[in-house]
């Protein structure tokens, strides 16, 4: 495994490369361009505005704001997720013929939806600034602390969709119905905490709420961050992150024979 | 010295009747797909020295291109060993792995860089690339809109300029007109001189007869017989006219 992750330092170059072009691929081909990445989560923001506006307005301050935290991180996530798993199959062509370390077609596309969402971030911050007084700085490195665990989760969660949809092709649909369970099931919309204690027990079993809570107690409330927490956090997406790798690393010889 | 080193290699193919595997039907249905073995290569074995041409020959289907990606590592031989030392370019198939929506220079940088290339080596190459594929017009449009003729002459010129250890190039002389196949050739000439390990699947034997310094034939996954090309080629010719004969 170690040898694995040195391969793709060795390759980073070709990571840079990769992500760079899939960057500009994501925004050139659009007429609206990096717009268009802006644009999406504004529009739900815009829509579960309008659809909660009676039922949860009430409850939450500020509810634009408060949504938009919580769509953007969950995007990060969804959409690493499914650009990597057609990552393999989609460049088959190219994995059939010349080696390079697999890893980096799935790394990259987690890159990108990185980039992403740090270009999306200084709008989040300037509306809680207009709103309200915050400290800038202090919120942006939190935020990048909480990223950061959240992207060592979702790159692991990647390989390994990445490598299963080799081998089944329909994974992609039945993970696009599983993500949409997940999205209503890690309060990206609502407030954690209206939910009856039972299912709060058994949803804060998932990572996703406890990453959305984390940005929003950042963003936010402006809390003070949970410690232990975001240390089990990190434990967790670390443990996913290895598991990704192994899985991916014991998968990796049989695609060309599947591509 | 051995630069590449093939042990008892055998590479086995599972054939399926229906292309993809799904979910749905292993949980569901508990169906599990039909397969037969084919077996592409059988203990193949040998070693290529350091700044040899090694030309492999043989009919379709005998192996040649299979040996070829478990030499450029791009598949895991079923038994055997296979060591590899330097840097490996490998034309496996022309064209094929371009993203087709990046440009011809876009394009130029990820392939050199997968070949081990850093940035800086490449910024210094590329003109020379660029001038050697003649695509200085179109060079900045996307690779999708090339005619394969086009993506062929970028994909040579990218492999035979990151100056290669070892060169791995299966049939892609074929394409091209005559004068871009001239200048491959030139081009392989003056790479072996520099002191570069070449192994070339062809059936253009003519264009390669002063510089092969030794022959592999093989069929049906196995190796035949190795020898001078004049050898081999008499011995191939031979066979392969037995064959027709018979057939008649």
């Amino acid at each position: 495994m170690i040898k694995a992750i040195k391969e793709i330092y060795d390759y980073r170059d070709t990571l840079y490369f990769l992500t760079q072009k899939n960057l500009t691929a994501k925004y050139k081909r659009s007429v609206l361009g990096f717009f268009w990445s802006l644009l999406n989560p504004l529009l739900l923001m815009l829509v579960y505005t309008l659809v909660f506006s009676n039922i949860l307005i009430r409850q939450v301050e500020d509810f634009p704001i408060f949504l938009f935290i919580g769509i953007t991180a969950w995007r990060a996530f969804q959409s690493s997720i499914m650009t990597s798993s057609n990552s393999i199959v989609g460049n088959g062509n190219l994995v059939k013929k010349i080696y390079f370390p697999r890893m980096i077609l799935p790394i990259s596309m987690v890159l990108v939806e990185i980039v992403n969402y740090l270009l999306t971030l200084p709008i989040v911050i300037a509306m809680i600034i207009i709103s309200d007084t915050a400290d800038f700085s202090r919120t942006f490195f939190l935020c990048l602390i909480i990223l950061l665990i959240e992207m060592i989760f979702t790159m692991g969660l990647s390989l390994i969709t990445a490598a299963l949809t080799v081998f089944f092709r329909d994974l992609q649909h039945i993970l696009s119905i599983l993500l949409l369970v997940w999205f209503y099931m890690s309060g990206v919309i609502y407030p954690f905490e209206i939910l009856p204690e039972k299912v709060k027990l058994f949803l804060s079993l998932n990572p996703m709420v406890h990453f959305i809570l984390a940005f929003r107690d950042v963003m936010f409330y402006e809390n003070p961050l949970n410690l232990q927490i975001l240390l089990i956090l990190f434990g967790v997406s670390l443990f996913v992150l290895i598991l990704g790798i192994k899985v991916f690393i014991n998968l990796q010889d049989k695609f060309t024979h599947e591509l | 010295m051995e630069v590449i080193k093939i042990n008892d290699v055998s590479m086995k193919y599972i054939l399926r009747k229906n292309k993809y595997d799904y979910l749905k039907d292993r949980i569901l249905l508990k169906k599990t797909h039909e397969a037969e073995e084919f077996w592409a290569l059988k203990n193949v074995s040998f070693t290529v020295k350091k700044g040899e041409f090694l030309a492999i020959i043989g009919r379709n289907g005998s192996g040649k291109s299979t040996l070829l990606s478990i030499i450029s590592n791009v598949i895991k031989p079923t038994n055997g060993s296979v060591e590899v030392d330097g840097h490996i370019s490998s034309l496996l198939e022309l064209g094929a792995g371009f993203f087709p929506d990046f440009t011809g220079r876009e394009n130029i940088y990820f392939y050199a860089s997968i070949h081990g290339r850093k940035k800086k080596e490449i910024d210094k190459k590329i003109d020379e690339i660029i001038e050697f594929s003649e695509l200085q017009d179109f060079i900045d449009y996307p690779v999708r809109t090339y005619s394969s003729g086009m993506s062929s002459r970028l994909a040579f010129s990218i492999a035979i300029n990151i100056e290669p250890d070892i060169l791995i190039v299966d049939e892609v002389l074929a394409v091209g007109d005559a004068a871009f196949k001239k200048k491959c050739i030139e081009r392989i000439y003056s790479i072996r001189e520099s002191g570069a390990t070449i192994v070339m699947v062809t059936h253009s034997l003519e264009m390669i007869k002063d510089i092969t310094d030794r022959a592999i034939w093989m069929d049906k996954g196995r190796i035949m017989q190795t020898g001078s090309l004049k050898e081999i080629e008499t011995m191939y010719r031979e066979y392969m006219q037995s064959k027709k004969k018979r057939r008649v």
